[in-house]
């Protein structure tokens, strides 16, 4: 029975000005594909506005820890009023975005993804107790190391975000 | 139960602007063949225009044999809303185009025992232990992984035909 | 002695509200598209998981139209479903009933693109309730050994897992709340918009 336990709740970030829509998404992609998550992308939003573009991703990587516990990180990206703006940068001119942009983090930790503790209520009882009780280091390994994924996709976002504010 | 399909993630493509219809519909159908899939168009629903615009409604399948035993299917689902078929102008060549909303439903999914070769209840029993046991980690770290990564290149290639902003795919080099 | 009993009794299910018993209300009155409400709602459920494309699982208990010459049209619309979230276990259940109810429905007509179209007017009123079902297969409390300890394990063990799970439905049941009022332009609170992107409001745009 697969059983998620939050580990980052509804973390928040938001900006506006400028940086490069596929730009942000790729950083995001690539460090999730280094860090050994695998790709899923729930939805992938985009309208077209007087205002601007409106573009809206669900991201749900996951990373097999163990054959018992896997990370899963769930990013919202929602970036509305998007527009395309022409920069000068070290006498280049380079094509950007400007707009708004929100993020919302949340962790899990997920644990028998693979149903192995499915067949029975006891073995959910005995589970909650071996997790509670017996395997609380692991189990605070797991978290630490979600939690740790999780922060360093943050701060990676945050600094390249750092990059265009004025 | 004996897991014979294993249905992977859903993946969701919105969008709501002005597009390449024709575009869309032959580069995805053109992606299926060339990947050695069999293409089946389930059904093709074109609903009475409204003010709005026309709706349509489209289920595609493709399946493709990867061994006697394991099958790729997928599953595509379209529907569009409000469409309204109009021309622009594009490098000085006018060009059709259409302008609505629509959403594309991809279900990726393995087939096992497409042949139905286990038909007995002990083989069944037999074929339990098989998939559990013996060959689980092919399953699914293999057979899904394959199908899952393969349809996330057909999800960028609509991404492109659409003209979407998120065209990238820092998987690209698997499988 | 009359025996007065709550209408969830007969559910016989050990149940945590997301929302107040009572539900959460939305009211509108003046002008929609019944049909574009209806499958925007549809729409939005298939896509959270709560039920199929296919019409026979789709839990609409009840659709009731009342036809009335001087004060037109009536309808009753009971919405049940059933979700099993993703990642969690099957002792959990979500539980979402979506009442709606309409009076005074009045076709009407406008213009658009130089085209007449129909749409409505009227009054509707949508009510949301939410729970979260524990051991929602009843194995617990029938199984031989278990059922003397599921009411402690349930308190004192499974307590903060059931907090965080019900908070996950509430949050889920007021971003459907969002979507009904985006389509009806109401006021709108979540600070992650919910749908107005992509489905057509009452004022097809």
């Amino acid at each position: 029975m697969p059983e998620r336990e939050v580990i980052i709740d509804k973390y928040r970030v938001t900006y506006e000005g400028l940086f490069n829509a596929l730009d942000l998404y790729t950083i995001i992609d690539e460090f999730l594909e280094d860090k050994g998550y695998d790709k899923r992308e729930k939805k992938n939003i985009e309208r077209v506005t007087k205002d601007g573009k409106y573009i809206e991703l669900w991201l749900e990587p996951w990373k097999k820890l163990t054959d018992y516990a896997k990370s899963v990180i769930l990013v919202r990206i929602i970036m509305s009023e998007v527009k395309e703006v022409e920069i000068e940068k070290e006498g280049v001119k380079v094509k950007m975005n400007q707009g708004k942009i929100q993020f919302v983090f949340d962790a899990y930790l997920e644990t028998d993804y693979e149903n192995r503790w499915e067949m029975k209520p006891i073995f959910f009882f005995l589970r909650t107790i071996f997790d509670k009780f017996i395997f609380k280091s692991y189990m605070i390994g797991y978290r630490n190391e979600i939690r740790s994924d999780a922060n360093q996709l943050i701060v990676t976002i945050r600094s390249y975000l750092n990059l265009y504010r004025r | 139960m004996v897991l014979v399909s294993s249905p992977l993630h859903v993946m969701k493509i919105k969008f709501k602007g002005l597009f390449d219809f024709d575009r869309l519909m032959r580069e995805v159908r053109s992606w299926l063949i060339e990947n050695s899939y069999e293409f089946q168009e389930g059904s093709y629903k074109h609903k009475i225009p409204t003010p709005l615009g026309y709706e349509q409604e489209l289920v595609w399948t493709a399946e493709r044999k990867v061994t006697g035993y394991v099958r790729y299917k997928i599953r595509i689902f379209f529907h569009f809303y409000e469409m309204n078929d109009v021309e622009v102008v594009k490098d000085n060549q006018r060009v059709k185009m259409a302008q609505g909303r629509f959403f594309i439903e991809m279900l990726p999914t393995v087939e096992l025992d497409y042949n139905n070769y286990f038909n007995t209840p002990l083989m069944i029993s037999l074929q339990d232990f098989l998939h559990k046991y013996i060959i689980f980690h092919r399953i699914h770290g293999g057979y899904e992984d394959e199908l899952y990564y393969r349809t996330f290149k057909l999800h960028l290639l609509m991404k492109e035909a659409i003209g979407m902003t998120t065209t990238t795919n820092a998987a690209r080099y698997r499988y | 002695m009359v025996r007065l009993r709550h209408i969830r009794d007969r559910l016989q299910k050990d149940y945590v509200d997301a929302f107040p018993p009572t539900g959460s209300t939305v009211k509108y009155k003046d002008y929609f598209h019944m049909k574009l409400f209806y499958e925007m709602l549809h729409e939005w459920l298939v896509e959270e998981g709560w039920c199929t494309r296919e019409d026979p699982d789709f839990g609409e208990e009840l659709y009731l139209q009342r036809e009335n010459q001087v004060s037109g049209t009536e309808l009753w619309i009971w919405w049940r479903l059933k979700k099993k979230p993703e990642g969690y276990s099957s002792y959990y259940l979500w539980e979402i009933d979506i009442d709606i109810h309409v009076i005074l429905m009045k076709d009407v007509e406008v213009v658009r693109n130089n085209m007449k179209f129909k749409i409505h007017n009227g009054e509707p009123e949508i009510k949301i309730f939410a729970r979260l079902v524990v051991d929602a297969k009843r194995e617990w409390r029938d199984h031989w050994f278990l059922k003397n300890f599921h009411e402690l394990y349930k308190k004192r063990i499974l307590k903060p897992d059931i907090a965080i799970k019900r908070r996950h439905l509430y949050v889920e049941a007021y971003r459907l709340q969002e979507m009904i009022k985006t389509y009806l332009k109401l006021r709108t609170y979540i600070p992650e918009q919910e749908g107005q992107q992509f489905h057509l409001t009452k004022d097809f745009d």
